[in-house]
């Protein structure tokens, strides 16, 4: 989970506080007692609009939670056996070395992966940004080759494939939208 | 968790704290070559920074199975470069032979999470602050 989604899940977290002081306040002024005057000023014209908006995006964020829940379900990492218990890398782990492994191929200017796992391995997915003037099938298959050999040999996992995909030359403006080969 | 009820004597008991294996756990395995340091919780990062104390247990779970045998699970970071299977071997010996000989306590398993690489330039910048 990243910092932003730890302050997202704690925006969440105070919009569920107040929307269950709200039920509280609703019930309390159902049997009887006189509605606080914040829950009068909401059904005022004008200050509706405010919990509109509040209610949405506290909508929003519950279903990006709820997302992240059913993602989280699969396994982040590979296990491996180890003499005394499991030995478990972790994604993030397994994508640090593929990137400092792909950084250091002539011709790579900017380099990132995505791991999943295939069939009879890892499946690494990589974006390069690439230096002008590069040949960029020979860096492609020797992104493949470091990123294999590296990752196989230092984590000891099989690899079965490396996927590249040159997104763009280092010199030209970067595309804001942020394309991946899946 | 409840202290373990280690042993029993004319004198009274003796109870071992789960925090106590964490601690030597966590010792155990940071100084095998190659690892880094431990992995917390976000929670635990932010409360080592506030009272500014070393947390020594940090990514350290004990699970007390049967009488005196516990299973241990650890969350470290390592090195930049190391082979990643020989460290995490080293480091389930390590643990495995501290917690024995220094609690007398049976270990079933130490499973090993690694969380991430650090390179020698975080490393550097990690120890400066």
């Amino acid at each position: 989970m990243t910092v932003l989604d730890r302050l997202l899940l704690v925006l969440l977290a105070l919009a569920g506080v107040i929307a269950g002081v709200g039920a509280i306040l609703l019930g309390v002024a159902a049997t009887g007692g006189a509605p606080p005057a914040w829950l009068l000023s909401v059904l005022v014209p004008g200050t509706a609009v405010y919990w509109w908006i509040g209610g949405v995006i506290s909508v929003l964020l519950g279903l990006r939670f709820l997302a992240y829940r059913l993602r989280a379900a699969e396994p982040e990492h590979v296990s491996l056996s180890g003499e005394h218990g499991q030995i478990r890398i972790s994604y993030e782990t397994l994508r640090q070395l593929a990137v400092r492994a792909g950084r250091g191929i002539k011709g790579v200017h900017e380099f990132d992966a995505r791991v999943r796992m295939g069939q009879a391995g890892l499946v690494f997915y990589t974006r390069v940004r690439a230096h002008p003037d590069t040949d960029l099938a020979q860096m492609s298959r020797d992104v493949q080759t470091a990123v294999k050999q590296y990752v196989e040999r230092t984590a000891g996992v099989a690899v079965e494939r490396v996927i590249v995909q040159v997104a763009d030359i280092a010199g030209s403006a970067p595309r804001s939208a942020r394309a991946w080969v899946e | 968790m409840d202290d373990l009820d280690f042993q029993s004597t004319e004198l009274g008991k003796i109870q071992i704290a789960d925090e106590v294996i964490q601690v030597i756990a966590g010792l155990a395995a940071t100084e095998v070559p190659g690892v880094a340091g431990m992995s917390g919780t976000f929670a635990g990062g932010i409360t080592e920074s506030l009272l500014g104390r070393k947390n020594l247990a940090k990514g350290v779970r004990v699970q007390f199975t049967e009488d005196k045998r516990c299973s241990v699970e650890l969350s470290v970071s390592l090195q930049f470069g190391v082979n990643i299977p020989e460290v995490c071997l080293a480091v389930q010996e390590n643990v495995k032979q501290a917690i024995e000989s220094m609690t007398g306590l049976a270990v079933d398993a130490v499973h090993v999470h690694v969380t991430g690489v650090v390179f020698q330039a975080e490393k550097g910048r990690g120890d400066l602050a």
